[in-house]
């Protein structure tokens, strides 16, 4: 009976959430939004049907590669938030089908295939970013192997959160029942620092001139990390297979990793149950002890201080910018300082060791990363009205003038953004300056640092008004809140991140023209330091431009309907 | 003082609110009542400036909210039924912030007066998660009143709150308006509007049904002598 219910609930809320985004295209600005997307998709397409063009991007490379990655994703998942995403319900699923007679394995179930519906899309996306003609694999073992890697990595973060909710929420019932899978963690954890080692210690021995790629694979090649990264190379290989043949032989083994991740997930839930009920008796017994005086803990979250005091004086706008910072940087978690410091540590320990190969590598990867923050992080870091539409109510109801109010916004992300933008790119900087390159005297680095320096934040707040014009354009196809997440949907986030990119292209036309000009006319007086003047101007047309653009978004904010309009 | 002439609002085809006019001077408390759909809500947020009116003109302690916003919006307090609050930033931290965007030097001392007033000094550290739904909306009740408004619009107040909050409350509500600001009060609750209101404004459909004093009211139509508010209200809109 309720498999009826929930696959009711499941198609109509698809058949209306469709219905409803059809229905928009009626108005112009969804039309023009929907004909740049599928031209972009064709364009993506087409582009990527050629043959590959780097060896890196097939076969082992590609194997090892992505398996590092999955790696990553799934430590990380490990080391983040119990109450994740990918257990969440909606209010209304909780209102509804909790109190309901449905058993919660069946709940789990209508979870996971709600999910199959982003995920098939993701996997078609990444057919077309991917490559739908490349290679040798047809498009439908390219699709299948897709959709099993996202698959199970979609079940292992669930098992990932429902044990750390079970072991968290339940406390030492919690942990006795997942008594072996936390053995299994622990081991791994050993055998990953291990293996990190035996390939710190292998890139440190390479010679100083081979590219950083052969210096990573040589890394990954270690012993140890081959044992690590096995699984995840059993789930990669697939699509990295060169031929039909070889695909059928490797996939099996990701079917059975897939198969193994479902059968955990649902054992999971069993076991989360028992601890649940355990926790109940347990809770029943606090009750009682509540009753004779015995003393609760809140289990608050402890209070931390923001950033800078706010004085009452001063221009109201910048409260927006104060409230917004302080609350990412209270949304953001220990596990993200912690991260942020390990590299910090980790990149002074190789730069100050003379170690050539491994500060080329390092402070190559850092400075690689620090640049596809301007792609992805903006779909991280969305402490602007991305966030705070959900609030145009009270937005609204400010004495704030609409223009000031999304600057401030955008302003709020591109502080994040640029502060971590740098950090990266300062590091990877000073990793840098230990490896010998004559091309790259000081004074350039110096000069090169100094224009980084001035024209990131002007560049990231542009940057942040194109994604807020996009939430205030397009509203009903940019989600409100906090970043999701999930190798589930990443195919619209790289999506997303690259149809930004042209627009932040487009936009740095004029200040980049600007910027050849000034370089042209100061570098005979100036030298190299006429990077300075020139990353001046370029900052100050961009800030021109995003001026404009906020006077513009804030006609469309002005027009814009509150939530729940019609209601009353 | 709140000036409202002509004010309609349209949303695509949906007719919300058709050619209202009132005014509500300060010290008084005007209840807005209607049934569902009457365009209640409408009205408060187009008074409030979160919604453009599509027609009409409103004024607040006599600035322009089309042509001068800023100073309107400066000078009023919108309390809506559901409290918005942020997360992420505690009760304290959640008067700072109206205290900036208010340019309210003394809100210190301000918050501090509040949060006794409605119980919260001990939640000061707080964050809203962690409040009950009735801390969480005498919160918004103490950010909507840490300026000291002259123009005071609350919709659903009552929502959520306990016997003693609600007394707690309607003392609230009554002491702004004895202090000299125009308060408009949006609810359902009838006794609650017979009890605190100085008028009432009818609506149904988006228009004006009736306005005044219930006294006025029922002297224009001597067939609701001696009824209460709810029967004049029911046999008004019609409904039963």
């Amino acid at each position: 009976m309720s498999r009826g219910a929930l696959g009711y609930l499941l198609w109509h809320s698809l058949r209306n959430r469709t219905a409803r985004q059809v229905r928009q295209l009626r108005q112009p600005r969804y039309v023009v939004a929907l004909l740049v997307g599928i031209g972009y998709l064709l364009m993506l397409a087409h582009g990527n049907a050629q043959p590959d063009r780097h060896p890196f991007l097939r076969g082992p490379f590609l194997e090892l590669g992505l398996a590092a990655s999955l790696l990553f994703l799934v430590g990380w998942t490990w080391i983040s938030s119990g109450k994740q995403h990918v257990l969440a319900y909606s209010t209304a699923e909780v209102m509804f089908l909790f109190p309901a007679p449905i058993s919660r394995r069946a709940l789990v179930r209508y979870k996971l295939v709600r999910a199959q519906v982003v995920i098939v899309a993701t996997t078609l996306l990444w057919v077309v970013i991917l490559g739908a003609g490349r290679g040798e694999l047809p498009v439908v073992l390219r699709a299948l192997s897709l959709w099993c890697l996202f698959t199970t990595i979609h079940l292992h973060r669930m098992g990932a959160a429902m044990a750390r909710s079970s072991a968290v929420e339940h406390g030492r019932f919690g942990v006795r029942r997942h008594s072996l899978l936390i053995i299994v963690l622990i081991v791994t954890a050993i055998l990953l620092a291990a293996a990190l080692v035996q390939a710190g210690t292998r890139l440190m021995s390479l010679p100083p001139g081979a590219s950083v790629l052969l210096n990573i694979e040589a890394a990954l090649r270690a012993p140890l990390a081959l044992v690590v990264l096995w699984p995840f190379r059993l789930l990669a290989h697939p699509l990295a297979s060169n031929s039909s043949g070889e695909w059928l032989r490797s996939f099996p083994w990701a079917g059975a990793l897939l198969a193994a991740h479902y059968v955990w997930v649902i054992r999971s839930d069993a076991a989360y149950e028992e601890a649940a009920v355990e926790a109940s008796f347990e809770r029943a017994r606090m009750l009682a002890a509540r009753r004779t005086g015995a003393r609760i803990s809140s289990g608050g979250r402890p209070y931390s201080p923001a950033l800078w005091s706010l004085a009452p004086a001063g221009d109201p706008a910048r409260a927006i910018l104060w409230k917004n910072v302080a609350m990412l940087l209270r949304r953001s978690r220990l596990r993200t300082w912690a991260m942020i410091s390990l590299i910090l540590a980790l990149t002074l320990v190789i730069a100050s060791a003379g170690l050539p190969a491994a500060a080329k590598t390092v402070g190559t990867l850092l400075l690689v990363w620090g640049g596809f923050f301007f792609a992805l992080g903006p779909q991280w870091i969305r402490n602007d009205l991305r966030t705070d539409l959900a609030h145009l109510e009270l937005l609204r109801s400010y004495p704030l003038a609409s223009d000031a109010v999304i600057r401030m916004e955008a302003a709020s992300s591109a502080f994040i953004l640029s502060l971590s933008q740098l950090t990266l790119l300062l590091l990877g900087g000073l990793a840098l300056m230990y490896v010998p390159a004559p091309e790259f005297s000081g004074t350039l680095r110096l000069a090169l640092a100094g224009a980084t320096v001035v024209v990131i934040p002007a560049l990231n707040f542009v940057g942040m008004l194109l994604q807020n014009g996009a939430a205030l354009l397009l509203p009903g196809w940019v989600r409100i809140g906090p970043a999701h997440g999930g190798v589930e949907t990443l195919g619209q986030s790289v999506l997303t991140a690259l149809a930004y990119i042209i627009a932040l292209l487009l936009a740095c036309i004029l200040p980049a023209i600007a910027a050849a000009g000034l370089v042209t006319l100061l570098s005979p007086a100036l030298s190299t330091w006429a990077a300075i003047p020139a990353a001046c101007g370029a900052a100050a047309l961009l800030l021109a431009e995003g001026w404009l653009l906020s006077l513009w978004l804030a006609t469309v904010y002005d027009d814009m309907d509150v939530p729940g309009g019609v209601e009353g | 003082m709140i000036e409202v002439e002509g004010l309609t609002k349209l949303y695509g085809d949906r007719l919300a609110v058709r050619d209202l006019s009132f005014t509500v001077q300060p010290g008084e408390v005007l209840g807005l009542v209607g049934p569902n759909g009457a365009g209640k809500t409408t009205t408060l947020r187009s008074v409030a400036g979160i919604i453009v009116p599509s027609a009409g003109r409103i004024r607040v302690a006599g600035h322009d909210l089309r042509t001068d916003p800023i100073a309107a919006k400066s000078r009023l307090a919108f309390i809506p039924d559901e409290p918005h609050l942020f997360d992420y930033l505690t009760v304290g931290e959640h008067l700072d912030f109206v205290a900036r965007l208010y340019n309210v030097l003394d809100g210190r001392e301000r918050r501090h007066a509040l949060l006794s007033e409605l119980e919260l000094l001990d939640r000061i550290d707080s964050f809203p998660p962690e409040l009950s739904r009735g801390m969480k909306q005498k919160l918004a009740i103490a950010c909507g009143l840490l300026h000291g408004p002259s123009a005071l619009m609350f919709d659903e107040p009552l929502t959520g709150l306990d016997p003693i909050g609600i007394r707690r409350m309607k003392a609230t509500i009554l002491r702004r308006a004895q202090e000299g600001a125009a308060v408009i009060l949006s609810s359902h609750l009838l006794h609650l509007v017979e009890e605190l209101c100085t008028r009432v404004l009818i609506l149904r459909h988006g228009e004006r049904v009736a306005t005044g004093a219930l006294g006025d009211i029922i002297a224009e139509r001597p067939e609701l002598a001696g009824r209460s508010l709810e029967e004049v209200f029911i046999a008004l809109v019609g409904e039963t």
